[in-house]
This record gives C-alpha cells, sequence and structure tokens, in this order.
C-alpha cells in the first residue's frame, strides 16, 4: 500500500500560487489552479495549470471571485485562464520554469499584456512593458 | 477535474466513516517525463494549519502559534492514493477501510 519513498509536493503549498518564470526566467504570473485526471488504473495525475485571474477568480468563489474573473473578462477576453499543459514545464523545483518564453505563449497573461499595452506603458519610462 | 474543486471535499473510507475533509495532496514525479502524480492525500486537522505547514512541519515558531496549530497534526492522517477507489465529485471514496488506509501524518511525513 505504501507509495514509493521518494520526495513528494504539496499541491497546496508547492504548486498553487508559486511564482511561473518562462523559458527566459522571466516572472508570468502565479498558479492560480492545477487540472488533474484520474487514469484507468484510479491514479491521479496533474495534467496542467492555468494561470490567470479567471482561475484565480473562480477559485476564491464568491463575490470577489465573481468579480475579478467579471473584471478579466471585461478587459483582457480572459475567459477561462488557458491551460497550460504540464508537458510545457520544464523544471518544479524549486521554481516552476515554461520550457517557451512568454512572447511565445500568447494565450498566457492576457490582463497583464492588457495592463501593459493600455496603461504601464502609457506611463513615462514604461514603455517597455509590452510583451 | 479542478484541483481547488477537490480540496475540502469529506474523504470517506468503504464502509461510510467519514476521515476528514481532505485537506492537501503530496505530489512525485517528474516533469521532463511529463507525470506528476498524486502518492498520498492529507485528510483532516485545522485548515489554518496546513496553510501555514505546521502540519508537515515546514513552518517552525513562534511558539504559542505553533503550538496552537501543530496540536491538530494529532487528527490528520496521510491516505495513500491507490487506496482511493472515487475521486469526487461529492467526495473522495476509499476502497478500503479506515484503520486499514491512514496512518498519522507525521509518519507519512517522514517519506516526504
Amino acid at each position: 500500500m505504501s507509495p514509493d519513498h521518494r520526495s513528494t509536493r504539496s499541491l497546496r503549498l508547492d504548486l498553487l500560487d508559486q511564482q511561473v518564470l518562462d523559458g527566459t526566467e522571466r516572472p508570468v504570473g502565479r498558479v492560480d489552479e492545477i487540472e488533474l485526471e484520474a487514469g484507468q488504473d484510479g491514479t491521479l495525475a496533474v495534467t496542467g495549470f492555468r494561470l490567470g485571474g479567471a482561475a484565480l477568480g473562480r477559485r476564491v468563489g464568491g463575490a470577489v471571485g465573481h468579480a475579478m474573473t467579471g473584471t478579466c473578462r471585461r478587459l483582457a477576453d480572459d475567459e477561462a485562464s488557458p491551460l497550460l499543459p504540464i508537458e510545457s514545464l520544464k523544471d518544479w523545483s524549486p521554481r516552476l520554469t515554461l520550457h517557451r518564453a512568454l512572447s511565445e505563449l500568447p494565450e498566457v497573461a492576457g490582463l497583464e499584456r492588457w495592463l501593459g499595452k493600455h496603461v504601464v506603458s502609457r506611463i513615462p519610462g514604461g514603455g517597455d512593458a509590452r510583451v | 477535474m479542478r484541483g481547488s474543486d477537490l480540496l475540502g471535499l469529506p474523504v470517506v473510507d468503504v464502509s461510510g466513516a467519514v476521515l476528514g475533509p481532505l485537506r492537501d495532496l503530496r505530489i512525485d514525479g517528474d516533469e521532463r517525463d511529463g507525470r506528476l502524480t498524486v502518492r498520498w492525500l492529507v485528510v483532516g486537522g485545522r485548515e489554518w494549519a496546513h496553510r501555514f505547514g505546521y502540519i508537515d512541519g515546514r513552518t517552525r515558531g513562534p511558539w504559542l502559534l505553533e503550538r496552537l496549530l501543530r496540536g491538530s497534526s494529532d487528527s490528520a492522517v496521510a491516505v495513500a492514493a491507490s487506496a482511493v477507489a472515487q475521486w469526487g465529485p461529492d467526495q473522495v471514496l476509499l476502497s478500503e477501510p479506515a484503520g486499514a488506509a491512514a496512518v498519522p501524518v507525521e509518519t507519512a511525513a517522514r517519506t516526504w
């Protein structure tokens, strides 16, 4: 019955809310949701994760969560926070690092892109905020 | 299924006895082969003790908070994921009696 005695990590402390870096070590967000799938043998495996306010809003729930999801949908068309498959992860210890650069992942960080384009890049000195 | 949907679900053994709410999942694997697998369920204990990391011993002090929250680990148990018959949507159902499936969380944590 005992699982293999290897080092394991906590879903809620080591994965959820952890910083995610892209392939160039640039922060792209935090893990807002983990997707899991049960196999034929009953084994539960991580299939991917979601970044973005829409996923976080759904997780938080209630009025605050609803407001977060609504804001993301209105500003960045980020309704569902796209699923990043587990294969896109290069390393998960100690930090989560993706294989690809953020510029190659147009579906990621919709709200941050919107803010960078429409708000931060218009602030003096913020010209490189666009992704 | 979403991880946040699983957390908080009641964990029920084969006789229908409730062990407690699912507080955490321990995951093992290697991202290089694209396979991260759930190995253990952490069940019961106070929510804040898990949230602050007192249950698995990663957080120490301040002594008052530690004393209040570490006591919660007495009621937390670990269950091997291989003992699960059904994951959700309303409960996590075990294929074994609680006495056979659950071990004290401190015992399991030595292998984490």
